[in-house]
């Protein structure tokens, strides 16, 4: 009985104790977890070249390359439009007249008697706007020569007019006609000839000694008189001559020495926009300009109207290249048709273009003056047509010969944390840097919210070093540079608001405080790679 | 969610493979015939024993920090997860270990000259052993480890399966010797086990943070697993039928003996789990090529058609992670259990016994040892309180046990840890035993014998 009480009472216990066991520790509520450790992690990597480096930051204009000794080259074109000289083609309205008075005879003629008489007369164009061309010869797709005879001869008269000047383009038979008088007094006869059938030769002069400028007329009279007829004084046959809306196709001539009004050429130039106001200074830029001329004109442009402009300032350009015309040549008689390229290169051996680029312009304004004939041969064997121009193209070349001295550049990049920041207590982000740039760069960052507004700054941290040069200033190795920036509490807060960072590098050239002048070579490089330290808390 | 914590940090406490696995349970000796799958000696004076199906359960669990570190209280009541005070608790090399044996049944008659028995388990292990480099990495992350290798060398084996097994034990040289041996057919269910002396090592660099992780003899073997994760993709039925019978075969045995040196003062000694399972039915390997790779960022340049971004990133972790798979079959050893232990019989209801326990998971030998005290106040009872230490868990434990009957039933249980039922979330390592038994038949074999549970002298049945 004992036994069996003891049995039960330890069942019992058994029972009482597992019963007993406390599990109200673990009735508590959980907090929310909450992690405090810290992650450090690669964020990634960004590699640029030179060229990469700069293409990011400059105009869409701007074509960057590499010259033959391989130095990063900024190119940046524009198209000058070709110009013609429409007016100075345009042969203006002009007439002429011509009298040829018969002699008197102070008495009937006894008999009749057929009589020729022949004459010559030169006459000369003139007009040709306000120059002083010396015309040989053109070609013609528009105008008129009316040629009026009269007479107040009372016999008559047979007359024949030649202008061997004008020749047909087809038979090169000259401008000819002929005319019948019956001596009533007062006749006229007018004929009109279609100048687009003909050609114009100038140099015709009744000497045969060639001219300019010249009409030939030959004129042969048939004077039928019958007995008795007399000329009393006053007997004239008179040619009046009358060239109207003349146009050439292709004129010959020496067109002498003149200024050609040219339009005023500006050229944009954004290729610094992104460089801020630091210094800069290039070393070997070059300015290269390139005509195609198909006048049959010799020009010469002065380059002093060049001008370098910025909103505060304006550099013109100087130096021997502006001392006196520069060439463009043209194509010979026999070549019309075709155009002639010359290329005129600024550059630092003849002028001040590295105080014109260093002075980070944005507009080139070219106010040059123009000369036909710069040298005169006289004659200047010239011709120009309803097509010639005279256009080419402005290439600034600017090889990466520099110093920097904290230019700024700058890109924005969207950002969008997309993540709770609140559980960030501190975050660091550490910048490693391989450059084989001569070229420093100092970076701040700015966050933007979705306005664009500024959210905070961060401090200016040396992102990257630049690389040491040699004597020739092209980077002789490589420098690693390691830098790393903390962003507080209340940084991190705001980053949560942010959409978009504007990444401001602030460049330096090696030595540029001693204004040693490196080249950025295409074979340049700079890798960063970034990676992040968060520590996390409550 | 708490209720999943809950459960895992209770598992975490809970069941006895590196720590003082079952010896409290072992103090009930030949009461409890369920203690032969510790010292296949033990058999029950019964001439029957049947155990009630689903009522003998064990589980133990050891882990190298209690529940207190991880969860800790605020003072308010609320409780924080603190892998920061974890790691303060966490020694250089952790264990956690799961074990759980689900008796099917035990039948065991006398006869043949000693005692005979079928049995049928279903047993379940997990364990891990980590570093504290791994707690290190949960609780600080990789930014408290730069420039320095965090190397996760982490060992993980789980594995379930049935066990099907008969026993002898018999009595010789005039009892003073027993001897005990169960032999097993195993079939596994279950497996998934890191390759031996694999490792990963992280190394953060100082200056750029990258991450460089490399591979050594990386890989897990696997069986059954895809039908366990993923029931849905085969039929209905499909996964318990596995869970009942595979093709993954094994045997095992175990040994144990008692000797008596005089009438109050016994050594005993037993080895279980000595065996081994080969896995072939619904097996697939992973091992990674012993590589390396460094996550150094993406190239943040890239442009649309690029993979850049994360997404780089991603795809380098993929690829390095990207497993090797094979189906071939391997073989898993048991992890096996030693014990050595002596009682001392001061008196014939009062003995006292010292026990020492080794389970070798991953090979190893870190034992533990119990001092035990043991009430015998009737034949069928005992009470008992021990002191154990040693294992993965170098503090002291107190548990307790009892087994008595009500009848023919009988009622046990024991655990290593009483401190676990007042304080669960202060204890590293509880076992708990606990079940049922129809015990009939109880009957002296010999007619003059003390018996080590108890010194009456009986020849009569007794119910």
């Amino acid at each position: 009985m004992q036994t069996k009480f003891l049995r039960g009472s330890l069942i019992l216990g058994l029972l009482l104790s597992l019963q007993s066991c406390d599990l109200t520790y673990f009735d508590g509520e959980i907090e929310s977890f909450s992690w405090d450790g810290a992650l450090a992690a690669p964020i990634g990597y960004v590699e640029y070249t030179v060229s990469e480096l700069l293409e990011d930051t400059s105009s869409e204009d701007l074509e960057i390359t590499n010259n033959d000794e391989g130095v990063i080259t900024f190119i940046y074109t524009q198209v000058i439009e070709n110009q013609g000289f429409g007016d100075a083609i345009e042969i203006g309205d002009q007439s002429f007249l011509v009298d040829f008075e018969l002699p008197e005879e102070p008495f009937p003629l006894p008999i009749a008697i057929t009589e020729t008489q022949e004459f010559s007369k030169e006459i000369y164009l003139a007009q040709f706007s306000d120059y002083n061309e010396e015309l040989t010869g053109a070609y013609f797709d528009d105008g008129t020569i009316e040629i009026t005879v009269s007479t107040n001869m009372t016999s008559a008269s047979n007359i024949g007019v030649e202008i061997p000047t004008f020749k047909n383009v087809l038979d090169d038979s000259a401008i000819s006609f002929s005319a019948s008088f019956d001596g009533t007094t007062n006749e006229e006869v007018v004929r009109v000839f279609q100048l687009e059938d003909y050609y114009g030769d100038f140099t015709v002069t009744n000497s045969g000694v060639p001219s300019f400028n010249t009409i030939l007329l030959d004129i042969s009279a048939e004077l039928i008189r019958e007995v008795g007829d007399q000329f009393g004084p006053g007997t004239y046959f008179e040619f009046s001559i009358l060239l109207s809306g003349v146009q050439t196709t292709l004129i010959y001539g020496d067109f002498k020495t003149q200024t050609i009004s040219v339009e005023d050429t500006s050229l944009e130039f954004d290729a610094f926009d992104a460089f801020g106001d630091g210094e800069l200074v290039f070393a070997e830029p070059i300015i290269t300009l390139s005509f195609d001329n198909s006048f049959g004109i010799p020009m010469g442009i002065d380059l002093s109207g060049l001008v370098a402009e910025n909103s505060s300032s304006s550099v013109r350009l100087s130096g021997p290249i502006t001392e006196e015309a520069q060439m463009i040549d043209a194509p010979a008689i026999g070549a019309e048709g075709t155009s002639v390229n010359t290329v005129i290169e600024i550059n630092n051996t003849n002028s001040n273009i590295a105080d014109l680029m260093s002075s980070k312009p944005t507009e080139f304004t070219m106010d040059v003056q123009v000369y036909t004939n710069p040298v005169d041969q006289d004659p200047n064997r010239n011709f120009m047509d309803g097509s010639s121009s005279i256009g080419g193209s402005v290439e600034v070349e600017i090889p990466m010969a520099v110093t920097f001295d904290n230019i700024p550049i700058e890109q924005v990049v969207e950002f969008d944390l997309g993540a709770d920041v609140d559980i960030i207590d501190e975050m660091k982000l550490n910048i490693q840097s391989v450059n084989t740039m001569p070229l420093s760069g100092s970076v701040e960052m700015v966050f933007l919210d979705e306005n664009e507004n500024e959210l905070f700054t961060t401090t200016r941290v040396e992102m990257f070093a630049a690389a040491p040069v040699g004597t020739d200033g092209r980077s002789s190795g490589s420098i690693e540079n390691q830098a790393e920036l903390n962003l507080d509490e209340v940084q991190i807060n705001q980053m949560a608001f942010a959409r978009s960072v504007r990444i401001i590098a602030y460049l330096n050239t090696t030595s540029a405080d001693t204004g040693q002048v490196v080249r950025l070579l295409d074979t340049d490089s700079l890798r960063i790679d970034l990676s992040t330290l968060i520590k996390f808390g409550s | 969610m708490k209720k999943l914590l809950l459960s895992l940090v209770f598992t975490s406490m809970v069941a006895a493979t590196y720590g003082q696995g079952y010896l409290s349970f072992y103090q009930l000796r030949d009461l409890v015939p369920q203690t032969q799958g510790l010292n296949p000696a033990y058999a029950p004076q019964n001439g029957f024993v049947f155990s009630i199906p689903a009522l003998n359960s064990s589980f133990e669990t050891t882990a190298s920090f209690p529940a207190s570190d991880l969860l800790v209280d605020q003072g308010d009541g609320r409780l924080k997860i603190d892998f920061q005070n974890l790691l303060a608790n966490t020694e250089e090399e952790n264990e956690l270990g799961l074990d759980f044996t689900s008796n099917l049944f035990h039948f065991q008659v006398r006869g043949l000259g000693g005692s005979l028995s079928l049995f049928s388990n279903t047993r379940g292990s997990f364990n891990l052993r980590y570093d504290d480099d791994l707690i290190n990495l949960l609780a600080n992350g990789n930014g408290n480890s730069i420039g320095q290798t965090i190397s996760l060398g982490e060992d993980l084996n789980f594995m379930t399966y049935n066990e099907y097994g008969i026993g002898y034990t018999t009595q010789l040289f005039e009892e003073k010797l027993t001897l005990g041996v169960r032999l097993k057919y195993l079939n596994g269910q279950f497996y998934a086990g890191t390759q031996e002396g694999g490792t990963l090592d992280i190394y953060t660099a100082p200056d750029n943070y990258n991450i460089t992780m490399t591979a050594n003899g990386l890989g897990v073997q696997t069986a059954g697993l895809d039908i366990l994760l993923n029931p849905d993709d085969y039929d209905s039925n499909a996964l318990g039928n596995y869970a009942v019978w595979t093709d993954n075969t094994g045997f095992a045995a175990d040994f144990g003996a008692t000797f008596k040196l005089t009438e109050r003062f016994t050594l005993e000694a037993s080895v279980t789990d000595i065996g081994s399972i080969n896995w072939s039915d619904m097996v697939t390997n992973y091992s990674l090529n012993n590589a390396s790779t460094t996550i150094d960022g993406s190239d943040l340049r890239a442009d649309g058609d690029e993979e850049g971004g994360f997404d780089e990133i991603e795809s380098e972790i993929e690829d390095f992670f990207e497993a090797n798979e094979n189906y071939d079959e391997f073989q898993t050893k048991l992890n096996m259990k030693t014990y050595f232990g002596a009682t001392y019989m001061i008196h014939d209801s009062h003995r006292l016994g010292m026990t020492m326990y080794n389970n070798a998971v991953f090979g190893t030998f870190n034992p533990s040892y119990a001092a035990s005290y043991n009430w015998l106040p009737g034949r069928k009872t005992t009470l008992g309180v021990l002191a154990s230490f040693g294992g993965m868990i170098q503090e002291p434990m107190f548990g307790a046990n009892l087994a008595t009957n009500l009848g023919p039933i009988q009622f046990y249980a024991a655990t290593n840890n009483f401190l676990g039922l007042t304080k669960p979330q202060e204890i590293n390592a509880v076992d708990v035993r606990f079940g049922l038994n129809i015990m009939l038949g109880y009957k002296r074999v010999t007619k003059t014998r003390i018996s080590q549970d108890q010194s009456q002298t009986q020849t009569q049945t007794i119910n």
